[in-house]
C-alpha cells in the first residue's frame, strides 16, 4: 500500500477538527473504520482481550457495554448491545449492534480487540465461535482453544463521507482456566471490503491476558465469584484508503496494557470492566494519540 | 443324567435372563437412584455452575441439586419413583462442555443376577449397576450375601467415569 505523503483532499476531512456534527461523524467513521472494544460474551473472561469460553448448549446471554476512548483530541463514549446463543456446547453465535457515539472532540485512533467485531458506530455484527479443542484434566481446570469468525455490516454506509462496506474478521485464542490462575493468548485479523475506492485499513492484532483469583475471593458457588486481570492488546492497523489512495495520516502501531476485573453472580449476572493505557504508539502522520481506554460490561445469562 | 442337568441348568439360566429382562423392561417403581455426588472436571466460574445446575435441575425426577466450584461436584437428590439415570446426568454435564468423572451414588433396587452370575441392581429406568467390592470397605459387599436375589437393597458406592452403562458400582455401604 502506497501512502501519499501529502494529504489527500478527501483525507483532509479526517484531519482533527473541533466538535460539532462533523466531528461526531468523523469520530464515528474513525471508529467504524478502526473499530473499538467489542461486546462479546465476555462475562466469562477479560474485558478487552480474546478468551476461549463459549456459551453452553441452549444458553442465551445478553451483554450491554459502554466504552470510552480518551485521546489527545478528547474523549469518545459509546455503547453496544449483544445477544448470544449456544448452538452446541462448543459453538455459539452472537449478534451485536453498536450505538451512535457521543463524541466530545475528535476522531479516535483505529482500535479494536476481542472476539466480536465492532460494536459501535452504526454497525451490526454477527460472530460465531467454535471451541475446537477442550480438555478438563482436573477439578476447576480447563485447557482450550477457540476459533472466531465474524462479519460486520454498517447500517449507515456513509456516515461522514467515507464509504464503509462490510468487513470480515478471523481470530483464534488458546488458554488455560482454573480456580486460581487464568491465561489466554490470541490474535486476529480484520479486513473491510472496498466500497467506491474507500476502505479502512486491515487490522492485525494480538491479545494476552493473565488473571488471578485471590484465595479470599474463592468463595464457593453460589457466592459471588471475583477475579482480577492484567490485559494487553497490540494493534497494527494499516492505512485507510479513500478514493483508491492510501491516507497518510492513518495506521500505525499501538500497544496497551492495563488492569481489569470480573465479577460473576449466581443470579446469572456478571459485570466486568477496566482500563488500559498505551505503552507504545507509533502512528503515521498527525493522528491523535490514545491516552486511555476504558470499558464496562454487564452480562446476563438466561 | 448329564442331559437332564444340562436342561435344568439351561432352564435356570433362561429364567434368570428372563427375570433380568423383566426387571429392565418393567422394573419395580421403587427401584431408583436416590442420591448422587458427581465429580465434575473443568468448572471454574459461576456461569459454569449455573449452566450445569440448570440443566440437571431440568431433568425429570430431580428434587434438588447443589453445585460446588471449589469441590468440583454436583450433589443431587431425587424424587421417589423417579426414572432418572446416571447416564442422563453425565450427558447433561457433557452438554455443558465439562467432564463427568467418578460419582458416588445411592441406589435402591432389587438384587438380580446377570448372565455372568454377577449381582446387579437395575433401576426403574432400566439402568444397570454391576456390584463389586469397594477396596476400602470390602465387608459391605459381603453383607450383600444376606440379601437374596429378588430382594430390595439400598446401596451406596462409587461409579467410575464412563460414557455409558452398565456401570460398575463399588459397594461401600449397605443400608
Amino acid at each position: 500500500m502506497n501512502a501519499r505523503t501529502t494529504a489527500h483532499p478527501v483525507a483532509d476531512r479526517l484531519r482533527p477538527r473541533r466538535t460539532g456534527i462533523t466531528g461526531i461523524s468523523l469520530a464515528a467513521t474513525a471508529l467504524i473504520a478502526g473499530g473499538c472494544a467489542p461486546a462479546w460474551g465476555e462475562g466469562h473472561g477479560p474485558t478487552f482481550a480474546l478468551a476461549t469460553p463459549t456459551l453452553t448448549q441452549g444458553q442465551w446471554s445478553s451483554d450491554t457495554t459502554a466504552l470510552v476512548l480518551s485521546t489527545t483530541e478528547g474523549e469518545t463514549f459509546m455503547a453496544g448491545q449483544m445477544l448470544g446463543y449456544g448452538i452446541t456446547e462448543d459453538w455459539d453465535v452472537s449478534l451485536a449492534v453498536g450505538s451512535p457515539m457521543v463524541n466530545r472532540r475528535q476522531a479516535m485512533p483505529r482500535t479494536r480487540a476481542g472476539s466480536m467485531m465492532l460494536t459501535t458506530g452504526d454497525q451490526v455484527e454477527l460472530t460465531t465461535r467454535w471451541r475446537f479443542h477442550r480438555e478438563a484434566p482436573a477439578v476447576g481446570t480447563r485447557r482450550e482453544s477457540t476459533l472466531i469468525l465474524g462479519s460486520s455490516a454498517p447500517y449507515d454506509s456513509r456516515p461522514n463521507g467515507m464509504k464503509i462496506g462490510p468487513s470480515a474478521h478471523i481470530g483464534a485464542v488458546t488458554g488455560y482456566a482454573s480456580r486460581t490462575w487464568y491465561w489466554w493468548l490470541g490474535g486476529g485479523f480484520q479486513r473491510y471490503a472496498d466500497r467506491g475506492g474507500d476502505r479502512p485499513g486491515d487490522l492485525p492484532y494480538l491479545t494476552a491476558t493473565v488473571a488471578y483469583r485471590p484465595p479470599a475471593w474463592a468463595g464457593d458457588f453460589p457466592q459471588p465469584d471475583w477475579r482480577v486481570f492484567m490485559e494487553a492488546v497490540a494493534e497494527f492497523p494499516q492505512r485507510n484508503r479513500m478514493d483508491g489512495e492510501a491516507v497518510a495520516e492513518s495506521g500505525g502501531q499501538r500497544a496497551l496494557i492495563g488492569p481489569t476485573f470480573l465479577g460473576l453472580f449466581a443470579t446469572g449476572w456478571g459485570v466486568s470492566g477496566g482500563i488500559m493505557f498505551p505503552v507504545h504508539q507509533r502512528l503515521h502522520g498527525d493522528q491523535p494519540r490514545e491516552n486511555l481506554r476504558g470499558r464496562i460490561v454487564a452480562t446476563y445469562w438466561f | 443324567m448329564n442331559g437332564i442337568a444340562t436342561i435344568r441348568f439351561g432352564a435356570a439360566r433362561a429364567a434368570v435372563t428372563a427375570g433380568l429382562l423383566s426387571l429392565a423392561l418393567n422394573a419395580p417403581a421403587e427401584a431408583e437412584l436416590l442420591e448422587l455426588d458427581q465429580t465434575i472436571y473443568g468448572m471454574d466460574c459461576a456461569p459454569c455452575a449455573i449452566g450445569v445446575e440448570r440443566r440437571i435441575a431440568g431433568l425429570d425426577g430431580v428434587s434438588e441439586v447443589t453445585l460446588s466450584l471449589n469441590k468440583g461436584n454436583a450433589v443431587a437428590t431425587f424424587e421417589r419413583d423417579n426414572r432418572i439415570t446416571l447416564e442422563q446426568i453425565r450427558e447433561a454435564i457433557r452438554r455443558n462442555a465439562f467432564n463427568p468423572r467418578e460419582a458416588r451414588i445411592t441406589v435402591g433396587a432389587e438384587i438380580a443376577l446377570d448372565d455372568d452370575g454377577r449381582r446387579v441392581l437395575v433401576t426403574g429406568a432400566g439402568e444397570r449397576f454391576v456390584l463389586k467390592p469397594d477396596d476400602a470397605a470390602p465387608e459391605a459387599f459381603k453383607q450383600l450375601d444376606a440379601v437374596g436375589v429378588g430382594e430390595r437393597a439400598v446401596v451406596t458406592g462409587s461409579v467410575p467415569a464412563g460414557k455409558e452403562g452398565p456401570w460398575t458400582l463399588a459397594v461401600a455401604e449397605l443400608h
